[in-house]
């Protein structure tokens, strides 16, 4: 499993995932492939901020922080 | 990675050439004192880390005494070392120019470097980097260890975190925690903008961004004076451990030391209870009130009085004007002539009570509805009402006898402190109460006072039976008390700022919450919602980086402690405690030993030498797990507080362990008494070992002349 | 429905100068601060009310009626009867409303005021608090004379915690 997978399981393994957004454990996606595509807005993001440190080219801060800002967005 | 050999020229007492054609596993290197063994470590040391200055303190004399004035000569240290199949050569030198007898010039050292691949080819790299590369620098530091005093690695609480921040996963979440908060902030400065623009809520907004600001600033301080705090705690800890450490019955001083401060709390709790603001419950309490009942039975006399009279005077008015409604008729109704009450007498909640009930419970008399006393209570009552509502109306007809009526608040006040008649009664009593409460705990605390006396000149004598000379003693004695008292002190301290900092925080809490509404009222809903998830992002970021450190922390702390129970075996130990203490600006990782939770202040020697080696035991493991390489390991002089059974457990453990090891000792060499000779003990034979070296030097030499010595390395 | 007892809340009562360094300055915290002020600064009353409304009921209770003479000067601490005691900045500290209340009792028992005349509207109803007002006064100057004399007779005798609550508790033998 690539690094990028296992820093965003890391994450979705968070308590609050489980507590206050009330996601079953068993729905979670196992990759940044999968959470990209996922319909919850803060696993997309999470994804799309792993995807963007982690990932095969590394984004500039505003540009991370646009992708994020727009895609809440159009999810909100 | 293996170190394959270490060649030393002119190194000091390392004469000429001197190659260490090293093994994988353990090498030892055997040495008496004074003949070569640290200077081994120290040229290494050098190669990794040694700085541009005092060259010339590291050239051989008896190089440097034969060589011609005028003539140079390289002072050199150079590793060769093997990784996956390769083949790295790094050499630290410097020219050394003889000036005059004695005294010479050095230029500055370079550090070359050659990689070899597997196919024989060489090139010629920079050698900081290749070192830096194949060894790196944090796993130097903790990859040597030279004898005892010298064990500051673990005294930079910073060291071990930067250590656990590279090897941990923990890195790679670094720039998590950092973007998460950059995200969020801006989040937040977009709510913030975007609330800014409601105008009608901007003075607000902007209180309560100051109070804010102001909290969390207050915050920050009081995490500082908790943090220096508990600093200072742990430092008397130690003193007081320290100091005990000289008592011979360090159990009943424990006791003892519990029992005192057992006593003290007891007497502030008692000392809390007492009460003495009496001044202050004159007011609070009513005391001032003791004797008020006189003068409140005269008010009340005076203004029955005087409400009789306004109703004789204003019968008699009224019978004389006339006037034929209400409380004429009232009278009339009256036994005797007798005059009424007032209308407001019982009040109309009271007899519509009565009414209900069916029963006068002034007579206590029955009234059924229909009887003549439930007609009478019922025009009572019609005739308070009306008067309520037409009061106004009737005066514009005519000129009414009173214009005023003050009555009617001074019968009210009258009757509503009847009532506290009784608590005024109760004074006397409280207060007798109170004394006696007060007297009872001073009582108390006397004895208690006494008793904490009588303990403390208990331990003082316990004390006195010390180990240490009576002069030191009195320092110590005088030290100890002092230390004890500010013991209490700081943990006073320590729980007034933990309040405080709770108070904080739950004060910017409802300070941000408050915010919070404004901007849920007045910003974008977009941008709250945003804000909202990237917060909730931050604080994932925060706790999984958090997590990974200490379960890389947790892990060290295992590894740690097994092999101090290996070394130290059948024997005690405590147990090896890593700690994570977030400071204001950075986080630390704290050693220390325990013993049943407590903190163990004072180990001996060479359990303070074991703890250490255990530590870098297990670095060296973890750098092998996550590196996928081992790294070697240099020790010097690492067993000499150790007993016999120790040291035997110390060689089987570093034989046992996979990689690389060099071992510096001066154990298993004999010297003949006639002869002065020098030879290695038969029981050399059964260590385990690769490879041994023998560092002796040439004889004859004259340990006044620097120019005799001359270090030899002999293969064993 | 006419009510004196608001009406003299509103009034500020005053007492004689004499008394302001002796007494008030020595005694009392002036001005605002908290409670804790007190104590640091070694005053027995948290305000200067206090020792008003103490010195008030300990001329009361031991009947000493002494108007101010007529050649003194009067001065108040521009803190009206209703503020006295009120909740706000007293952290800790209890409401003083049936205190007032107890006042104003005592002030209309001892106070000789034609309640006939003032409800027929023959007297002023201004008039009248004036002269509760006046009774205020003259008790509390009793009360000061004899807390002047006691500190004449013993400096120290204010240094017990003990020593208003007794001097309180002694005027019941009066």
């Amino acid at each position: 499993m690539a690094r990028k997978d296992d820093i965003l399981k890391s994450f979705l393994t968070h308590e609050l995932l489980e507590n206050k957004y009330e996601f079953n454990k068993e729905e979670l996606p196992s990759t940044i492939r999968e959470a990209l595509n996922s319909d919850k807005p803060i696993i997309k993001a999470i994804a799309l901020i792993v995807e963007g440190l982690d990932g095969t080219s590394t984004v500039t801060d505003s540009v991370l922080r646009n992708q994020v800002t727009q895609f809440l967005n159009e999810a909100l | 990675m293996i170190i394959r050999k270490i060649q030393i020229d002119n190194y000091l007492c390392y004469y000429d050439t001197n190659t260490f054609e090293l093994s994988e596993g353990l090498n030892i290197i055997l040495g008496e004192n004074g003949e070569g063994k640290t200077k081994f470590f120290e040229s290494v040391d050098w190669l990794f880390n040694g700085e541009n200055r005092e060259l010339d303190m590291l050239v051989s004399a008896k190089k440097l005494n034969e060589t011609e004035i005028g003539d140079s000569f390289r002072v050199r240290v150079s590793m060769t070392v093997e990784q996956y199949g390769e083949k790295s050569i790094i050499t630290k030198s410097f020219l050394a120019k003889k000036e005059k007898a004695n005294e010479c010039s050095t230029s500055s050292f370079m550090i070359e470097g050659i990689s070899e691949n597997s196919s024989g080819e060489r090139t010629q790299v920079d050698g900081q980097a290749l070192l830096d590369r194949i060894f790196p620098f944090q796993i130097r530091k903790y990859s040597m260890f030279k004898g005892e005093a010298e064990l500051n690695i673990f005294e930079s609480d910073s060291a071990l975190a930067n250590l656990i921040n590279l090897f941990s996963e923990a890195k790679h979440y670094d720039k998590y925690s950092e973007k998460g908060a950059f995200l969020r902030e801006k989040a937040e400065k977009a709510v913030e903008d975007s609330s800014k623009l409601d105008k009608k809520n901007e003075a607000l907004y902007k209180k309560l961004e100051g109070d804010i600001i102001y909290l969390e600033r207050e915050k920050a301080k009081y995490l500082v004076h908790l943090n220096s705090t508990e600093e200072e705690i742990r430092k008397i800890e130690g003193n007081l451990q320290l100091a005990e450490s000289h008592v011979s019955n360090a159990d009943a001083l424990e006791t003892l030391n519990k029992r005192i401060k057992d006593i003290e709390e007891r007497i502030s709790y008692l000392a809390g209870r007492i009460d003495e603001n009496y001044t202050t419950s004159l007011f609070d309490e009513n005391w001032i009130l003791v004797n008020f009942e006189p003068l409140h039975k005269e008010f009340a006399e005076k203004v029955s009085a005087h409400s009789k009279t306004r109703r004789e005077l204003q019968s008699e008015f009224d019978k004389q004007k006339g006037i034929i409604e209400g409380e004429k008729k009232a009278k009339a109704e009256l036994l005797n002539n007798a005059i009424p009450l007032p209308n407001n007498i019982p009040s109309k909640a009271i007899m519509e009570e009565m009414l209900n009930d069916e029963i006068c419970k002034v007579c206590n008399r029955e009234a059924k509805k229909g009887s003549e006393a439930y007609e009478f209570m019922m025009k009572r009552l019609k005739t308070y009402l009306e008067s309520q509502v037409t009061e106004e109306n009737e005066t514009d007809k005519d000129e009414p006898l009173f214009k005023y009526d003050y009555t009617n608040r001074l019968d009210n006040l009258s009757i509503s402190h009847e009532d506290n008649l009784k608590n005024l009664r109760l004074i006397r009593t409280k207060i007798k109460e109170l004394f006696e409460f007060n007297d009872d705990r001073k009582k108390d605390i006397e004895e208690l006072n006494e008793q904490l006396e009588k303990e403390k000149s208990e331990r003082e004598k316990i004390l006195g039976n010390s180990s240490i000379g009576a002069e030191k003693l009195s320092d110590v004695l005088k030290n100890y008390n002092a230390w004890q008292r500010d013991l209490k002190n700081r943990n006073q301290d320590q729980v007034d700022y933990t309040t405080k900092l709770k108070s904080l925080e739950s004060e910017l809490k409802a300070k941000k919450e408050e915010k919070d509404k404004i901007d849920t009222s007045s910003a974008n809903s977009f941008l709250i919602k945003t804000r909202n998830i990237l917060r909730d992002i931050e604080t994932i970021f925060k706790d999984t980086k958090e997590k990974k450190f200490d379960e890389f922390i947790e892990k060290l702390q295992t590894k740690s402690n097994n092999f101090f129970k290996t070394i130290n075996i059948d024997a005690f130990t405590g147990t090896i405690v890593f700690t994570r203490r977030n400071k204001v600006n950075r986080t630390i990782v704290e050693v220390e030993l325990q013993e049943d939770g407590r903190t163990f202040y004072k180990p001996n020697q060479s359990l303070l030498t074991s703890m250490h080696i255990s530590i870098l035991f297990a670095i060296s493991e973890l750098a092998s797990e996550i590196k996928e390489e081992n790294f070697p390991m240099i020790f010097d002089a690492p067993t000499s507080s150790f007993g016999e059974n120790k040291t035997a457990q110390f060689l089987n453990l570093i034989f046992e362990t996979e990689n690389q090891k060099i071992l510096l000792i001066k154990d298993f060499l004999h010297t003949d008494k006639a002869t002065k000779t020098l030879s290695i003990k038969k029981e050399f034979e059964n260590v385990r070992r690769d490879k041994a070296f023998w560092v002796k030097l040439e004889r004859p030499f004259d340990a006044n002349n620097l120019k005799t010595i001359n270090s030899q390395v002999i293969t064993l | 429905m006419k009510n004196l007892f608001e009406k003299w809340k509103e009034k500020i009562p005053k007492y004689d100068i004499a008394f302001r360094e002796i007494l008030f300055d020595k005694l009392t915290r002036k001005g605002g601060g908290s409670e804790q002020s007190k104590e640091d600064r070694g005053k027995q009353f948290a305000n200067n009310y206090e020792l008003y409304i103490y010195a008030f009921f300990l001329g009361l209770f031991n009947k000493e009626f002494s108007p101010i003479p007529e050649n003194s000067k009067k001065v108040d601490f521009s803190h009206a009867i209703q503020f006295w005691g009120s909740k706000s900045n007293r952290l800790d500290r209890k409401d003083f409303t049936n205190l007032q209340e107890n006042i104003f009792i005592a002030l209309i028992a001892k106070t000789d005021i034609d309640l006939v005349a003032l409800e027929k509207g023959e007297l002023d109803e201004d008039d009248a608090v004036k002269l509760l007002i006046k009774t205020m006064e003259s008790y509390t100057n009793g009360g000061l004379i004899l807390i002047k004399e006691k500190l004449e007779e013993n400096p120290n005798y204010f240094l017990q915690p003990t020593s208003f609550l007794n001097m309180i508790l002694e005027t019941e033998k009066v």
